[in-house]
């Protein structure tokens, strides 16, 4: 994406400026993190790259398509903050309706079934979501995108209202499943271990206007286990990042 | 891969020896269905009703003894019911099949509103605020006028029916259509879902609830819709409405009353249907 602005009209009719000057390659195949704090515009860029929402200026593409044709082809799996299921659906009901939609673009079904018995759902594969953890429905939530096949996973910081243990549990389990497709995964966080964790590169924005400070490199070896977080490497890299939030926050502090 | 920590890839684990289940033994089972299924003849929860009921049936011989005008003694119409049943359940029939078929119309017609009013910003702009002052008008007060239109067969009570049970349908269906959670749309919308897959997966199940919402509403409305209609059409035809009118005007109260309770019953026995029905179909809806 290129010089990518997009504007809010607010009640008292002043454009906001949500985001500005957004200049951003994603290798396709990586891991990418956007971090910053709440206000900054990473949802916005989300639905930017899906185009739910259309740029004021500047250009976006995906895989050399426009963020619609995209769509249009089933080229995202999308994972919002809450998990978003059909509450009249079964856990494998709703894996499988995202394929009955936009029949014409459908990349075939993988077995469903099957993917939801590795995250642990085997024996909940009948169960409606009211049955179910937090944790499982934001299992089920990330076995429905992923099930589609994309070229580009969306996480709208999808672990955001669980507990640090159920968290932890899901990255890796969001990291297995990486693993075997290497989908290229856009991950919207708030979290610094989390950005370690599981990126190759972590984006880092900054609020009022919502624009990138500063991009950093996580060079640290795949597959990453659980062991990871304690090693010196990894603290290294959450104290470099805890320093250009840190930068990126006040930023914002003197523009406003 | 599995979440059974040590459990080797690619194989199934053992099920695990201890759960968080208790399962109770045979006898014990049985002996908690029996508590379960026989719930409803312990005292605790069918004395109280009991008691009010005789206490209203007391106060009804009172009032039938003071007010000989307004009450009958419950003997007298328990006497009327059982001298012609067949003759109220024909009138029960007729009644019931006014309401039912209008009812059915009305619910058609306003689905199907309700779905182009919900896709259609246009259209929802300039139907719904007649819709919200419609429902709040007594339209069962056009009946006079329907019968004069319409004559005296069974049209203006199915006319009636049909529109008392209009709106209210109307505006709850229109408001579960548009109940999908933002981030469902955003889901679908990433995957190109096309409006109609999103009406049919998405938009029509979540308005269920909505709709037996408003046929809780509407059953009722619709009993009323067809009595009044029959009351305006007095003495013509069938029905337990004119039954009222045509006893009430030879002053046979007993004949009144006794089909204003069969009315009582039939409603009661409609919403009990809508109960159920919402039952089976919204099991996994939790208010």
């Amino acid at each position: 994406m290129h010089g990518v602005r997009r504007l809010y009209e607010q009640a008292d009719l002043v454009d906001l400026i949500a985001l500005d000057d957004i200049d951003l390659t994603i290798e396709p195949g990586t891991f990418v993190s956007i971090i910053g704090p709440s206000g900054c515009g990473k949802s916005t860029l989300l639905r930017l790259i899906s185009g739910q929402e259309s740029a004021d200026a500047g250009r976006i593409t995906v895989c050399g398509l426009t963020p619609k044709e995209a769509a249009e082809a089933k080229a995202f799996g999308f994972v919002p903050q809450s998990p978003a299921l059909l509450p009249w659906l079964s856990v494998l009901g709703n894996v499988t309706l995202p394929h009955k939609v936009n029949r014409r673009s459908d990349r075939g079904r993988p077995d469903l079934e099957a993917l939801l018995r590795e995250v642990g759902l085997g024996e909940s594969l009948h169960k409606l979501p009211a049955e179910l953890s937090g944790g499982m429905k934001q299992r089920t939530a990330i076995v429905r995108a992923f099930g589609l096949r994309p070229d580009v996973l969306l996480l709208d910081e999808p672990f955001g209202a669980l507990d640090e243990f159920t968290r932890e549990a899901l990255q890796e389990q969001l990291l297995e499943l990486w693993e075997q497709t290497r989908a290229t995964v856009v991950f919207v966080t708030h979290s610094i271990s989390e950005a370690v964790r599981l990126s190759d590169k972590v984006v880092v924005m900054a609020p009022r206007p919502g624009r990138i400070t500063d991009v950093i490199d996580i060079d640290l070896p795949r597959p990453r286990h659980q062991e990871i977080i304690t090693s010196p490497e990894f603290h290294a890299y959450e104290l470099k990042l805890r320093d250009s939030l840190r930068d990126a926050f006040s930023h914002g502090e003197v523009a406003s | 891969m599995s979440l059974q920590p040590g459990a080797p890839a690619g194989t199934q684990p053992a099920p695990p020896r201890r759960t968080h289940l208790l399962v109770p033994t045979p006898e014990q089972l049985a002996a908690r269905r029996l508590r379960r299924r026989t719930r409803l003849l312990r005292p605790a929860y069918w004395l109280p009703f009991v008691l009010l009921l005789v206490v209203l049936a007391i106060g009804w011989g009172i009032g039938a003894r003071q007010m000989p005008y307004l009450f009958v003694p419950l003997g007298e119409i328990a006497g009327v019911l059982s001298e012609d049943p067949a003759y109220f359940l024909q009138n029960t029939l007729v009644t019931l099949g006014e309401a039912l078929v209008g009812l059915g119309i009305g619910f058609v017609a306003a689905f199907a509103l309700a779905v182009v009013v919900s896709e259609v910003a246009v259209v929802r702009r300039a139907v719904m605020p007649f819709a919200v002052v419609l429902s709040v008008t007594p339209l069962v007060a056009i009946a006079p006028l329907l019968v004069v239109a319409l004559g005296f067969g069974m049209a203006p009570k199915v006319v009636l029916t049909a529109l008392v049970c209009f709106f209210p349908i109307l505006i709850n269906v229109a408001t579960g259509l548009r109940a999908v959670p933002g981030p469902v749309l955003e889901v679908y919308r990433t995957v190109a879902a096309s409006r109609l897959e999103v009406l049919r997966y998405l938009r029509v199940p979540a308005s269920l609830p909505y709709v037996f919402a408003s046929l809780r509403i509407v059953f009722p409305l619709s009993m009323i819709g067809a009595v009044v209609a029959e009351l305006a059409a007095a003495g013509s035809a069938d029905g337990l409405g004119s039954v009222i009118q045509v006893a009430s005007s030879q002053n046979r109260l007993a004949t009144v009353w006794a089909a204003i309770f069969v009315l009582a019953a039939l409603g009661s026995l409609l919403f009990w249907f809508v109960t159920l029905a919402e039952r089976r179909v919204l099991h996994w809806h939790q208010p």
